[in-house]
């Protein structure tokens, strides 16, 4: 209680702060609402909200598993050569510098609109990191391990599954943390663009859609969904970490 | 019978020579102690003596089959606790569980490990995670033991007590030993033959038997016949 206390109080002072904007400049609510009127939306819209919210939240975890199932088998394949990691990884690192909506529209020209061509931009958003990272970990291991494993003549499968990959663990637990929260957000950009198949749209439809009707509580309470979301992922991949990294050396 | 035979052996990283041409044997049963300062090759050797390194000329000719080795570093998997590090060549060389378990139990209680079964190594104490370490380099009951300055890094009273140590499993089991250190009086406590390096490009300045009957008590730690080998190996070294 002690430890969250100081938030807390942030937290109503920003709300309390956000009020008191609104009554000294008088601002309409079409252009900011009040925290009441954002309440409020939570309520009345709360089919539209959380619906969306359900389909944000299955595209997102769906690109979130694929991406590390995925990352981890490129980087298995990138860790296994020299040559491969020299060829492809610099690529990788273009691609994952190229931002998400430049790349969204040819991913709707290319699968449709809807629920595929979301996943598959927040997998595109997400899966670096996990790349990444993990073909680093791959390699991290202690030379004087690798010399141990040497010694007693193992095979490359005893190596890689015995001393690489623990080793690995905690760089792919990283990459995961980071590809958590960006396929949240990789999953929302898609939505702004190819979100709207049928009345089945996700939060950035709705974030799009509602500020189009300057419905601005809508808006706020869609961007404040969206933020529990990546909370949400974050805190998942955390504990699977713990649990994955159970008895390490700075995981208790 | 050798145990180990080095012929014309000669090692170099492009243009920088780190042992100069070598010939050396190493009889069964004996525990050679290669010492010499910083940098003149002697961990090289070792390594090249577990097959971790290619010598750069010469051959080497290995009669033992089962082998262990120990860093200067513990060097344990952080992620296995003390009983799956041991377990661990004996895992890589196919034995089954049940086996293992039990092999690895018994070295670690022969090292005074018992009820450290299950801690991990970043909860264990530089003394301790040597020990295990050293068990497991033993678990597979090496014919040939091999050991880079494996003491190096503990402090005085847990060195002195890991020497005792290792005597006693030396004594007891009556393998090859092959042990580099820089430490002239750990040599000479604990082997039955010293090769003095100089600095690089390493080669031998000279061989001293130290005459001692194993089992060794500690009274030989401070015994004249010891003081005046280490001297003699000093003169060689010209730092006496």
């Amino acid at each position: 209680m002690r430890r969250v206390f100081p938030s807390l109080l942030a937290l109503v002072l920003g709300i309390l702060l956000w009020q008191g904007v609104i009554l000294a400049f008088d601002l309409p609510p079409y252009l900011v609402p009040g925290p009441w009127e954002v309440l409020g939306a939570f309520w009345q819209r709360s089919e539209l909200l959380f619906g969306a919210a359900l389909i944000t939240l299955e595209a997102a975890l769906a690109a979130a598993l694929a991406s590390g199932i995925l990352g981890l088998a490129i980087a298995l394949i990138l860790g296994s050569s020299e040559f491969l990691r020299r060829a492809f990884l610099p690529y990788a690192m273009v691609i994952q510098t190229t931002p998400v909506i430049a790349v969204a529209p040819l991913i709707v020209v290319w699968f449709g609109f809807g629920f595929r061509s979301v996943v598959i931009t927040a997998i595109i958003t997400s899966i670096f990191p996990v790349i990444a990272a993990t073909t680093t970990g791959l390699s991290a291991a202690d030379p004087k391990l690798e010399d141990l494993f040497r010694f007693y003549r193992a095979s490359p499968w005893v190596l890689l599954f015995k001393l690489r990959l623990p080793a690995a663990l905690p760089y792919f637990v990283s990459g995961l943390r980071i590809a958590a929260g960006l396929a949240v957000v990789g999953a929302i950009v898609a939505e702004y663009i190819s979100g709207m198949g049928g009345n089945r749209g996700g939060l950035g439809f709705v974030l799009v859609d509602s500020a189009h009707r300057l419905e601005m509580e809508v808006v706020f309470a869609a961007a404040l969904l969206s933020i529990a979301m990546g909370i949400l992922f974050l805190g998942t991949v955390n504990l699977l970490g713990r649990w994955l990294l159970q008895g390490r050396p700075g995981s208790e | 019978m050798t145990a180990l035979k080095l012929e014309g052996l000669s090692k170099s990283y492009e243009s920088l020579a780190v042992l100069a041409p070598l010939d050396l044997e190493v009889k069964e049963g004996e525990f050679l102690a290669l010492v010499g300062p910083s940098g003149c090759g002697k961990s090289t050797l070792l390594k090249i003596m577990a097959g971790l390194e290619m010598p750069s000329s010469g051959q080497v000719e290995q009669n033992l089959a089962r082998r262990g080795i120990v860093f200067q570093e513990a060097s344990l998997l952080p992620w296995r606790d003390a009983r799956g590090n041991v377990e661990l060549p004996l895992e890589i060389a196919g034995f089954s569980l049940k086996e293992r378990r039990g092999l690895a139990n018994q070295m670690l209680a022969r090292l005074g490990l018992t009820g450290f079964e299950r801690a991990r190594p970043h909860q264990l104490s530089g003394g301790m995670a040597m020990r295990v370490a050293l068990a497991r380099a033993l678990v597979t009951s090496p014919q040939l033991l091999l050991l880079d300055e494996p003491f190096a890094a503990l402090d005085e009273f847990t060195r002195m007590r890991l020497q005792q140590e290792l005597l006693d499993i030396y004594t007891s089991e009556t393998s090859t030993v092959v042990f580099v250190t820089h430490n002239l009086f750990e040599a000479a406590y604990l082997s039955s033959r010293i090769l003095v390096f100089s600095g690089r490009p390493g080669r031998v300045l000279s061989e001293f038997k130290v005459p001692a009957p194993y089992p060794r008590s500690p009274h030989w730690r401070t015994d004249p016949e010891l003081i005046q080998i280490v001297e003699q190996a000093l003169a060689t070294l010209e730092l006496a």
